[in-house]
Parts: C-alpha cells; structure tokens; sequence
C-alpha cells in the first residue's frame, strides 16, 4: 500500500471542481435561441427541450457525482491520516530524526 | 404540421446557429472536463495504490467515460440544428423567388403557398381591350410554376423540421445514445437510505437487469443495506464490501505492525516510556526542540499502537461476519446487513428471504455486538429455519418454505447501558424498516410472505416497540422479556390473538418487568410453554430449557413452539407458562406495595 495524503486530497478537490464546474446552462440557452430563431409552429423546439431537459440532466448528475467522488476520496485521505498515512508520516519523521533528513539530530 | 408561408418567412434559419454554438460550448466544456480527469486518473494511480484506491479510480474512469460519452453526444444535436437551419434557408429562399416569380406575373401568393393567377381582362361593353391571351397564358403559367416552387419550399422546411426534431427525438430515446446514457445515469440516483422501502423495491424493479448488474458492480455500499431490495441483491453488494474491508483492514494491521517494529528498533529505551507529553517537553529552556521531536517520536509509538488496536477490533468484528457467512449450517446463508463501522451491525439470512412464505427475524438482547455475538445468533437462526424446513417435510399441511434472519441491526446496550429504553428507542425504527423491506422485496414479486419477528430478553423490548408501528408483522413471539414497552397488546400493530411468550424457568429477567408488564402476564397473549415435555409438532417429547439462554435450544419445547408460530402452525403451540422463585417474589412484593400503597413501577 502507497498512499500520498496530500496528493490524494489534491487530486480530489480538482475533481470535485471540475465536477462543480459542469455547467449544463448554455444547453437552455440552445433552447432560447431556438425558440427566437422560429417562432410559431416548429416541431424542433419540443424536441429540442426534451433533448436539452435530458441531456442536461446526464451533465448535471455527472457533476453531482465527481463532486461526491472528490468528497469522499477526501474523506478517504482524511481516514488515512489518522491510520496509516499517520503511521507513514512518523516513518518519515523518525528517518529524519535519524539523520536522513534536514533539521533534525539523531535521537 | 402545416407550414405556412407566413410562418417560413418569419423564421431566422441562421439564428439557428446561435443555438448550435449553446449546444458546442457546454460540449466543449465537457470535453474540457473529461480531459482534466484523465490527468487527475493517472495522478491518482500514482499517489493511492492500494485495493481502495483502485476502486476510486475505477467509480472516477466510469464517470470519465460517461462525460465523454455525453461530450460525443452533444456533436449530432449541434449538427442537427446547423443542418435544419441550412435547410430553413434553402427552403426560405426558394419561397422568396416563388413569391417574386407570382408578383413579376401579377399573382398573389396565398399563406398556403397557392398562387391566384391574374384574371383574364373583360372588356366593357362596347369597349375593346388591348391583351394578348399568349402573355396571360404565360402569366398563369408562372404562377403555376411559383405555386409549386412555393409547395416544395413548404415541403421541404416541413420535412428539415420533421427531421430534425426526429434525430434530436433518437438522441433522447431509450435506444439513442444520449438516451441510453441518460437512463443510465438517472438509474444511479439511488434511493436514499431512509427512503420507503415500498418505492425502493418498485424502483429495482423498474431497472432493466444489465442496469441493476451495473449499479450493483459500481454501488454496493449503497445497495448492501437499502431496505425493500431484494436480499440477494443485497447479499451480492455486502459480500463485496465485506471483502473490500477486510482487505483494507489486514493492509493497515500490516502496516501498523511494521511501523510498530521499525519504532522499536529505533527507539527501544524511549519507546514504551510513558508520562511524557509534547506539551511537557516543549517547556521553555527544558529540553528545547528536540525534547519535541523526541515526544513525536514517543507519541508516535502511542498512536500507532492505538490505531492497530482500532484496526483489529474493526477486523474482528468484520471476521466475525465473514466466518459465520461462510460456516456450513445446513441451509444457504446470506449477508442482508452489513456496517462496517465498529461496533458494526450486521444481518445473516439464512434460507431464500426474497421467496420463503414464512420468514422470521431473530432480534437479540443485550450484550449482542457483532464480534461476540454473530455466532451464537446465525446458530440459532439456522437452527429455526432447519426446523422449520422438517417440519414443512414432515407435515401433511404444507404451509411453504421458511426463511430466517440473524439480525444485529441495532446497537444493543453494553452491561448497566440496559437501564435504558434508549437503545431499543433507537433500534427500533431500525427494525421496522427491516420489516417493512423484506415485506417489500416479497411484494414487488407479487408475494405476501407470512413475517414473524423472535424478541429475545432486551431485543423483546426493540420489537414490542417497532410492533407499535405500521409494520406488517403477521405474529410476535417474546421471550425472556423484562417488558415490551407497552401495557396492552392493543398497543401492538399485531394481529389480535398473534402475541406470544416465553419464560423459562429460573430466567430472572423475564420476572423484572423492567419495561412493561411482563409479557407471559399481559391479556391477549398466548403464553408458550418452555419446561419440556410431549410436543404435537414434534410427536414426542422435548427438553426443558432453563435460565435466559436457552429458548432456542436443540429439541426444547420452546424451540419447537418458536417453530410453530414461524410456520404458522400456531394451533400447534403448547400453552401455558412455569411459575417460578421470581414469580412469586414478584407477586408478593405487588401484595407489598399495594399494601403499603408503594408505587412498585409496572406491578
């Protein structure tokens, strides 16, 4: 088992904001558009809404779920830190007390 | 529809790009998205190898592959609009020269795209008129020709419109791709966990099987415990986060046992040298900055050893689960409920819960964690459905197969905890939705299984309060009880006359009447007997069972009325009730209090 906390929680706000960036709102401007662009009677424009309305709601769910993932893969790392991501960062901790790294004396 | 003329030439075909390029920003945008998450996928396999991490990066890879698909998806649609506005254009044009071909003739073009030709001059009497009846033929000629130039101009913004609208249509349809994206992504939004167990099944139900094998292989912890889903689904789901636990569990014990040693060898004075906090060491002019770092280091063995401890007492619990799941009793078993979290909650079923006509569910007392109880409940709960199972051989009148439930599905009181009705208050709501989704499960297949919930001791009091819900419970059986939480069998959700209960000679508790009236005693409850003896169901004779723990017992005669009651062969139960040291010490202190007027609580 590797695991890198800090990378781990990187990784997960990047994804929860791309999830949180998904914005699907240009799709109902399509169907605006297309409402101005022919007015009366087009068998598009309900079609286009239902295409929009479904489609629109796939983005969204999708955004909603990568959010999550980021929260919980957080969490994760969070879980980590308290078990063995803890456990590893004394490994590092005492290798530097041991004079592998900087700014500690051997104890 | 029917296009009008009015209505071609009051559309703006080329606006129609505007709504195109909505579609291509939210495509780009996605894209952008699914190209990021690439990046973060394979940063993510360097920096969390592990069994857990390789199931984040699998949930993150599907959700990648959806956003693509949605990205790929958005690129028909914009087309779709580009090439209906080309078509509008083409069309809107064609109209515009019919309309200027009938007006350089003289005709007027009607909204329909029909043209009137000018009429043939008439002459006034007497007058004469200068025409030439080739020009006018001519005339009516053209605007022939630009009333069909008008009808295929109509026709065909008609036939782009149609189009379009069936192509955009397609993309959202079932079979469609966005369509089969979305079904598949608006299946994921899960019922949460709370939700009625009655929609929950009708929800599975309505999912094709290649959707509910999906959610299954992406969602078990959410499925694993969603009451109203059939038990095997949910069999699938918990032994997969079952496995996945104890998987994560054994890696961090291993790694926690290495730090363990690595800090031993490096440290082995100072190691297990308690009393000495940071905080005391990092005393101004003390010891200064490596009196810190030497109490990290101290604290460093502390907490690793408080996180293995933490982490084997999860693994115990887990452990517990996984060797009753698959210890061989007879009849398949089935993990219904599993929380990982410690103390944990778990549920075992033992036979077909999702087919049985009679199920039972055994909910326990005090003291009944996972890790020191798993065992001595799936043993009782194979042993009721092995039971049942002979007598359903054994017997002319069939009543259908039996199915059981070793159920630790609450957090049930630790020694002097049991004072309270806090626990059982908590647990059982708990219950009830257990109840109410195995009733489900069975209903969405059209089946309305006979339910019968097994209170022992403490767990007496958790069922008699989830029976005052709306719960389909066909019969209750209590024994051991200290009290079930209510005065009167009324209070039960029960059918009348379907209550009954146990004592056991020289079980203490059952005389405490700690929270309720006892239960033997209440009107409206058949008493069982439980001191042994001949047995209809058994043709023959039984044991007795003694003190609190032995209603379940091998060829008891409480065993066997418990199995009577689950198989709904209740006429068959042996009546009645032993009177015992605690019977009689609680009828006298209830001849005391009276009369010394003493408020002696249920007495």
């Amino acid at each position: 088992m590797d695991v890198d906390m800090a990378a781990m929680r990187e990784v997960a706000g990047r994804v929860s904001a791309f999830g949180e960036g998904l914005d699907s709102e240009p799709l109902g401007g399509a169907v605006t558009a297309a409402r101005a662009a022919l007015p009366g009677d087009s068998a598009i424009i309900s079609a286009l809404d239902g295409y929009v309305n479904a489609t629109r709601a796939a983005i969204d769910t999708l955004g909603t779920e990568l959010a999550a993932w980021g929260r919980d893969t957080a969490d994760s790392a969070s879980d980590y830190a308290e078990v063995e991501g803890w456990a590893g960062s004394q490994v590092r901790q005492l290798g530097m007390g041991l004079g592998t790294g900087p700014g500690r004396r051997p104890v | 529809m029917t296009m009008r003329v009015s209505t071609l030439l009051g559309w703006r075909p080329s606006d129609l790009g505007g709504s195109a390029a909505g579609v291509q920003r939210v495509r780009a945008a996605v894209e952008e998205a699914e190209s990021g998450l690439g990046i973060q996928i394979r940063r993510l396999e360097e920096v969390w190898v592990s069994e857990a991490g390789a199931v984040a990066a699998g949930a993150v890879k599907r959700l990648r592959r959806r956003l693509a698909e949605v990205a790929e998806n958005l690129g028909p649609a914009r087309r779709t609009l580009l090439a209906a506005g080309d078509a509008f254009a083409a069309a809107q044009g064609l109209l515009v020269r019919a309309g200027d071909l009938a007006a350089d003739n003289d005709g007027v073009m009607r909204d329909d795209g029909s043209v009137v030709p000018p009429a043939a001059p008439v002459a006034a009497p007497g007058g004469t008129i200068a025409w030439s009846p080739t020009a006018h033929a001519a005339q009516v000629s053209a605007c022939a020709d630009a009333a069909t130039m008008a009808r295929e101009a109509l026709d065909a913004a008609t036939e782009a419109d149609r189009d379009a609208a069936r192509a955009l249509r397609a993309l959202t349809a079932g079979d469609g791709p966005i369509g089969k994206l979305v079904t598949a992504i608006e299946s994921r939004a899960l019922p949460s966990a709370g939700a009625d167990p009655v929609e929950v099944a009708a929800w599975w139900a309505s999912l094709s099987p290649a959707e509910q094998d999906q959610l299954i292989a992406d969602c078990p912890r959410r499925l694993g415990n969603l009451d109203g889903l059939p038990a095997a689904v949910r069999d699938v789901a918990n032994r997969r986060v079952l496995a996945d636990a104890l998987l994560e569990e054994r890696a961090k014990i291993a790694a926690l046992e290495a730090l363990l040693a690595r800090l031993m060898l490096a440290m082995p004075e100072s190691f297990d040298s308690p009393g000495l906090s940071g905080g005391d060491l990092a005393l101004p002019g003390v010891v200064g900055v490596e009196g810190i770092a030497l109490a990290g280091e101290r604290n460093a063995g502390a907490v690793a050893r408080q996180a293995l401890a933490e982490a084997k007492e999860r693994l115990a619990m887990l452990a517990a689960v996984d060797r009753q799941l698959n210890k061989p009793r007879g009849v398949p078993a089935s993990l219904f409920l599993l929380d990982t979290t410690v103390p944990g909650r778990a549920a075992i079923g033992y036979g077909d819960l999702d087919a049985a006509a009679n199920v039972a569910v055994l909910v326990p007392g005090m003291n009944s964690r996972v890790t020191n109880y798993m065992g001595a409940i799936s043993a009782n709960a194979a042993r009721v459905a092995r039971l049942a199972l002979d007598i359903e051989d054994n017997n002319p009148v069939k009543t259908g197969a039996t199915a059981t439930l070793a159920w630790i599905g609450y957090g049930a009181p630790v020694g002097a905890e049991v004072a309270t009705t806090a626990f059982a208050e908590a647990g059982a709501p708990r219950l009830a939705s257990t109840l109410n989704g195995l009733q489900a499960a069975q209903g969405a297949l059209g089946q309305d299984p006979h339910l019968t919930v097994l209170g022992h001791s403490y767990g007496s009091l958790v069922s008699g309060l989830a029976a005052t819900g709306d719960v389909p419970v066909d019969d209750l059986v209590l024994f051991g009880s200290p009290g079930a939480g209510v005065r009167t069998t009324e209070a039960f959700s029960v059918p009348a006359g379907h209550v009954y209960a146990g004592e056991a000679r020289g079980d203490f508790v059952a005389d405490l009447d700690a929270f309720g009236p006892d239960p033997v005693r209440l009107p409206g409850v058949t008493p069982f007997q439980t001191d042994g003896g001949f047995h209809p169901l058994a043709d023959g004779d039984t044991l007795a069972s003694a003190g609190h723990s032995e209603y379940y017992a091998e060829d008891s005669e409480s065993l066997w009325n418990i199995a009577a009651v689950v198989t709904d062969r209740s006429e068959k139960v042996t009546v009645g009730s032993p009177k015992d040291a605690g019977d009689w010490m609680r009828t006298a202190l209830g001849v005391v209090g009276v009369q010394k007027g003493l408020n002696l609580g249920w007495y």
